[in-house]
């Protein structure tokens, strides 16, 4: 049997699944507020999203959260921040973490 | 046996489900802290260590594993963010055995478990 189609696994995918909602309205708060602490966590959460969801095969999800990830990484680093890129980014991901969670 | 360090239940979860399927015993440890505390506990045939953990990251373990440690060769196996050059870099500083990039996939993780463990334990 294809390990994806072990039960074990597919209990393990539903509790990341599972995860989604919290993570996407996580995101939804911070971004509300977007301040630099929270764009920190903002990043924080996306590189965490982008390390795991393509091994659960959710891989656009991952590549999003990549995404994420690297935009606010260059611009921590260049010492600004592109804030309506940023909301349409984050935008983005929590709209696909809340369509995955509802299929 | 493995000793592995992760502090995301979603990543550990798997990677424990992936390698007890392929026959191995792990004993998994959910911070940086206690990767230093628990370590010494036994002699691992081989240790798999996230990057990014609070308490201590995985290269602060993987230093205390090889400067400080009564088991200073055993193979230690990488799990970094993505393929940076500074990961890379300090893989190689730090006497890492071996990377693996995450996001990755469950069986080259396998694959390098079966390289790198040590025979014997």
């Amino acid at each position: 049997m294809n390990w994806m189609h072990d039960p074990e696994f597919l209990k393990l995918k539903k509790e990341f699944v599972d995860t989604f909602m919290e993570r996407s309205q996580m995101l939804r708060t911070l971004l509300a507020k977007a301040d630099a602490e929270s764009l920190l966590e903002i990043q924080r959460i996306a590189h965490s999203i982008s390390g795991i969801a393509a091994t659960y095969g959710f891989n656009e999800i991952g590549n999003k959260g990549e995404e994420v990830d690297l935009f606010l990484e260059s611009q921590f680093k260049a010492g600004t921040m592109d804030l309506i890129k940023a909301n349409i980014l984050v935008e983005e991901l929590f709209s696909q973490l809340e369509k995955a969670s509802k299929e | 046996m493995i000793f592995f360090a992760e502090d995301d239940p979603s990543i550990g979860q798997l990677v424990c489900f992936k390698l007890k399927k392929a026959g191995f015993s792990i004993h998994w440890v959910r911070d940086g802290s206690l990767a230093l505390q628990e370590f010494a506990l036994n002699k691992w045939g081989l240790v798999i260590l996230d990057v990014m953990m609070p308490g201590a990251d995985g290269w602060t373990v993987l230093k205390h594993i090889r400067e400080e440690s009564e088991d200073k060769d055993v193979p230690v196996l990488m799990l970094t963010a993505r393929g940076q050059k500074s990961d890379m870099d300090l893989a190689d500083q730090n006497r890492a055995t071996d990377f693996l990039k995450k996001p990755f996939d469950p069986e080259d993780l396998v694959k390098k478990v079966k390289q790198h463990l040590r025979g014997d334990l």
